[in-house]
């Protein structure tokens, strides 16, 4: 598996950490909603959000949507810039 | 009296190591300086590096000037490399922090340089010329690689010296064997 870093390009799945679900980078703002955001996580088969950190390169957090069913990456972004 | 003490660099008595056409050597920079621009400052940082002919490096690159060089090393940060500390001035627009004991630097050369690095490192030897500074993993270790004229200069931190001589000992002896047979 290779991810397309923003920064560095074209990289071995080696380099990368996965971080978990990118509803991560949409923290609550009431104590509410904090239930959620720590336990309740969406499982598709099919294309789903995901923070993978690049850590043997650039040390950017990155935004991937991937298709969990073929393994087909569709984007690759910076996690700073895909959520603003 | 007791012996002084005296300062070593992070390769000494492990390198130079050579093995048919290939050599890897210790380089030591006069001074390493990290450069971490604040949120919106980047460009404000290269204006302040220009006095030095330098400017804040594009993802990938490597500025070189005739006695310094700004390498990228990551996401908003490079290194400035000198022979010499010199006077940034970056007070308020970017972190700082000197890193000239911090690194390990070795230069690797001889014809066919490119496949000693292909047993280390998961990127295409091909993308280490002149101009660029890449992050990646070295043997296991995260470095930061950049091309020169004649081959590739390797930096990791200073902890990891003794792995990384090794290493690259291990690698360019069994390349260097190798060619010996074709």
């Amino acid at each position: 598996m290779r991810l397309t870093c923003p920064l560095c390009g074209p990289r071995d799945v080696r380099e990368f950490s996965y971080r978990g679900d990118a509803v991560l980078t949409d923290r609550p703002t009431t104590p509410e909603g904090f239930h959620d955001y720590v336990h309740i996580r969406e499982n598709p088969a099919g294309p789903h959000d995901e923070l993978w950190h690049h850590g043997a390169g650039c040390g950017g957090w990155l935004k991937v949507r991937r298709d969990t069913v073929t393994h087909e990456v569709l984007s690759v972004a910076l996690a700073r810039e895909a959520r603003s | 009296m007791a012996d002084i003490l005296r300062a070593q660099s992070p390769f000494s008595g492990r390198l130079p190591v050579t093995a048919g056409p290939f050599k890897a050597v210790e380089v030591i920079p006069g001074s390493v300086m990290s450069v971490a621009p604040y949120r919106g400052q980047q460009a404000a940082v290269s204006k302040a590096l220009s006095h030095h002919g330098l400017r804040f490096p594009d993802a990938g690159e490597a500025v070189e000037a005739a006695h310094a060089a700004a390498l990228w090393t990551g996401l908003d940060e490079c290194f400035v490399i000198s022979d010499a500390p010199l006077p940034l001035n970056l007070d308020g627009i970017a972190a700082v922090t000197d890193q000239t004991d911090g690194w390990g630097w070795l230069r690797l050369t001889g014809a066919g340089w490119q496949e000693v690095m292909a047993r280390l490192c998961p990127v295409d030897p091909a993308l280490m010329v002149p101009g660029r500074a890449l992050r990646s993993e070295v043997g296991h270790m995260m470095a930061i690689v950049y091309g020169v004229t004649d081959g590739v200069i390797v930096c990791v931190m200073r902890s990891f010296a003794g792995t990384m001589a090794h290493d690259i000992s291990v690698a360019l002896t069994s390349v260097a064997a190798q060619k010996e047979m074709e």
